[in-house]
């Protein structure tokens, strides 16, 4: 017999296993999250591409033409490689952002989930995660043609990409579990939070590199937790460095543990979900 | 089929408090505290029972007495105050049908999204999939959107995809049998297969016939607390009387009869969609008089009650029970032709009858209401009904008091 009401466990293993049974399910719903947003349109799945895509010019115009910016990496940088460096550094927030603004909602939108069916709640952070990168991939895809096209190669360390982008997927899925759980009780997150990820597009290496600011704000940059992923996506992808593999073990613990205590503060409230929505 | 019980339910209680705003229940489980408060109260307190393998367990009790709760939380959708639940097996609820579609995606992609969610991987659909939507009768619009289909595909499709996991214990909330006509025959044949496969049904319902049809065991609750547990008929039988001791109370204030329906019409129209049925004519004879309002004498007049009906020519012969009760509706007696084989004809159409008498009527002094229903051959599935078709006016004479008059026979002292 099992307890249909235990405590909800806060183990990580139990997390992992719990995942992994529902890996159909988690599988089916992202698929139909993605799907979701062209259902009915013309294009469907073809805007997926245009976004970025579009992102890329108006990036390139703006700041190479109309600003005439550059990154200041070398005298040869051409008018395309600002809109590019630019390019990585959005990926990264974009995906931050995108998943991190859905959270507060995530719950309070699939109220059935809770009231009426029997439903692994915890996995519908993992969803809405799964289909955010499933859009970070296919501007991926826009950035490799992108620097194809412009440079004629790929550096052969954008391999490491991946890499470093999973410890900012897995505290991501902390924050996300940690939001839209809080959400349910809280409804100004919804607005808190967008402002915040607002601000923090202005606060993270995206528009301008770490290098750029007086020494003191370098530091104080650094505890931004996106701007060393975005340096080091910057250095595999553009720039053919190593990453920094000290620094991205830290990065990854660290990561798991925010991951973890963001479940833990889900389980410990889901049991009152039902009771206010 | 082994001993242990299947569902433990040990001293389970839901308490519901109102919250100021939501942020209170979430101080309450940051902290783990106990906040006395006035506005509070127990939608269902100190339930303990087991349930065995096999067993079918009718939950009844008022609107309100906690019966849903009570469902709901056995099914885990809600999070107990006090107490616990243990279940054995794959638990199916059929609490909210089609809770878990989505209206944008079609018929198809709602199948593999709600088994999914019941545990099913992508292989074990696909090998249910052509009964699902065989079952469901929705083949055409299978890969149209939900927000399409009528109300009643979509209990269809729900109700399929809800029922195709055979699961160990169902638990349903109040619709034994959804949807209408066909479908509501071969839904309610469905959860009997469950039955009869020996599966733990778990239902609430206010028909207390069905009750006594299918449940070994009966749980009747009243305010949130389990009033009485115990076989079935026990239990109905207890419940009825504390309905009607609450009814004559009402009686007093309310008593006053409808007006009676005029003549009764005669549905000329044969043919029936299929596995359903209809009443066509419902005839009352009483010597002369022939109608729907007759007048009777206690213990002398003798009411003939006659149906006919048309029924898919398909269905097993059906069973049609007449149903009396006074004016406060407080049934005094019924019969049903399921217990005396060869009491309804039907004929190869689906057209059909069936005639009862009751000689020398033993009903005493007041105002009767017949009810006619057509139901399956269990007497479970109720294909159509007429209530209150036949009023009866029985006068008496004499001054015995009472609804009925029963056999009896008065010693002589010799």
């Amino acid at each position: 017999m099992k307890n249909t009401h235990a405590t909800p466990s806060i183990s990580p293993l139990l997390l992992v296993q719990g995942l992994w049974q529902n890996k159909h399910l988690i599988g089916q719903m992202t698929k139909r999250d993605i799907a979701i947003r062209y259902r009915g349109s013309v294009f469907g799945i073809a805007w997926s591409f245009v976004t970025p895509i579009l992102m890329l010019v108006v990036y390139t115009f703006v700041f190479s033409v109309v600003f005439g910016a550059r990154w200041g990496t070398s005298s040869s940088e051409s008018q395309t490689d600002f809109a590019i460096i630019l390019f990585v550094g959005m990926i990264v927030y974009g995906f931050f952002a995108e998943v991190v603004n859905k959270s507060p909602t995530l719950i309070i939108a699939n109220v059935n989930y809770v009231k009426k069916v029997v439903f692994p709640l915890e996995i519908l952070p993992v969803i809405s995660i799964g289909a955010t990168l499933f859009h970070s991939f296919i501007s991926g895809l826009v950035l490799i043609v992108a620097l194809l096209f412009t440079k004629g190669e790929v550096q052969l360390t954008a391999v490491f990409f991946p890499l470093i982008f999973l410890p900012l997927v897995i505290w991501t899925l902390g924050v996300v579990w940690f939001v839209a759980a809080l959400g349910v009780f809280i409804r100004d997150l919804g607005q808190a939070v967008v402002l915040l990820t607002t601000a923090i597009m202005f606060l993270s290496p995206v528009f301008y590199p770490v290098s750029a600011l007086p020494e003191n704000f370098q530091k104080l940059l650094y505890y931004n937790p996106l701007t060393f992923v975005i340096e080091q996506s910057r250095a595999v992808i553009i720039f053919g460095q190593f990453p920094d593999w000290n620094g991205l073990a830290v990065y990854a613990l660290v990561s798991l543990f925010v991951a973890w205590c963001g479940f833990c503060c889900f389980q410990r409230v889901r049991q009152g979900f039902a009771d206010v929505l | 089929m082994s001993y242990e019980p299947v569902i433990h339910v040990q001293d389970l209680g839901k308490r519901y408090q109102r919250f100021a705003n939501p942020r209170e229940r979430l101080k309450q489980l940051i902290w783990k505290r106990r906040q006395h408060s006035e506005k509070e109260f127990w939608a269902l307190q100190g339930a303990t029972f087991d349930v065995m393998p096999g067993e079918v367990i009718g939950v009844i009790g008022r609107n309100g007495a906690g019966k849903s709760t009570l469902l709901q939380l056995i099914s885990g959708t809600l999070t107990p105050t006090s107490g616990q639940v243990a279940t054995t097996g794959r638990v199916a609820a059929l609490l909210e049908l089609g809770a878990g579609f989505n209206p944008e995606f079609t018929g198809r992609e709602n199948i593999y999204l709600s088994a999914a969610i019941m545990g099913l991987s992508q292989v074990e659909v696909d090998a249910l999939y052509d009964e699902i939507v065989a079952f469901a009768g929705i083949d055409e619009f299978i890969d149209q959107p939900l927000k399409t289909y009528s109300s009643g595909m979509y209990i269809r499709l729900a109700f399929a995809v809800a029922t195709c996991v055979t699961p160990d214990i169902l638990v349903i909330d109040e619709a034994l049998s959804v949807g209408d006509g066909a479908f509501a025959r071969k839904s309610f044949d469905r959860i009997m297969a469950l039955k009869e496969v020996g599966k733990t049904i778990l239902f609430c319902t206010h028909s207390m016939y069905q009750i006594d049809a299918l449940c070994q065991r009966a749980i009747w609750l009243e305010n949130g607390q389990v009033r009485m547990i115990g076989p079935a008929q026990e239990v109905t039988s207890a419940y009825n009387t504390s309905l009607a001791t609450e009814s004559v109370e009402l009686m007093n204030s309310t008593l006053n009869l409808q007006e009676s329906p005029g003549e009764q019409t005669r549905t000329e129209s044969t043919g029936v969609a299929p596995a359903t049925g209809r009443i066509s004519l419902v005839i009352a004879e009483a010597g002369e008089q022939r109608g729907t309002k007759l007048q009777l004498k206690s213990l002398e007049s003798s009411l003939s009650l006659s149906i006919e009906f048309f029924l898919d020519p398909s269905l097993p012969i059906p069973s049609v029970a007449f149903s009396i009760e006074n004016a406060a509706g407080i049934m005094v007696s019924s019969v049903i032709s399921n217990e005396c084989d060869g009491s309804v004809t039907m004929d190869a159409s689906g057209k059909g009858w069936a005639k009862v008498d009751f000689p020398n009527i033993p009903l005493l002094k007041g105002e009767y209401r017949v009810a006619v229903f057509l139901a399956c051959e269990r007497g479970i599935h109720v294909y159509d009904w007429a209530a209150q078709c036949v009023s009866l006016e029985v006068s008496q004479s004499g001054a015995t008091q009472g609804m009925v008059v029963l056999p009896h026979a008065w010693r002589i002292n010799d």
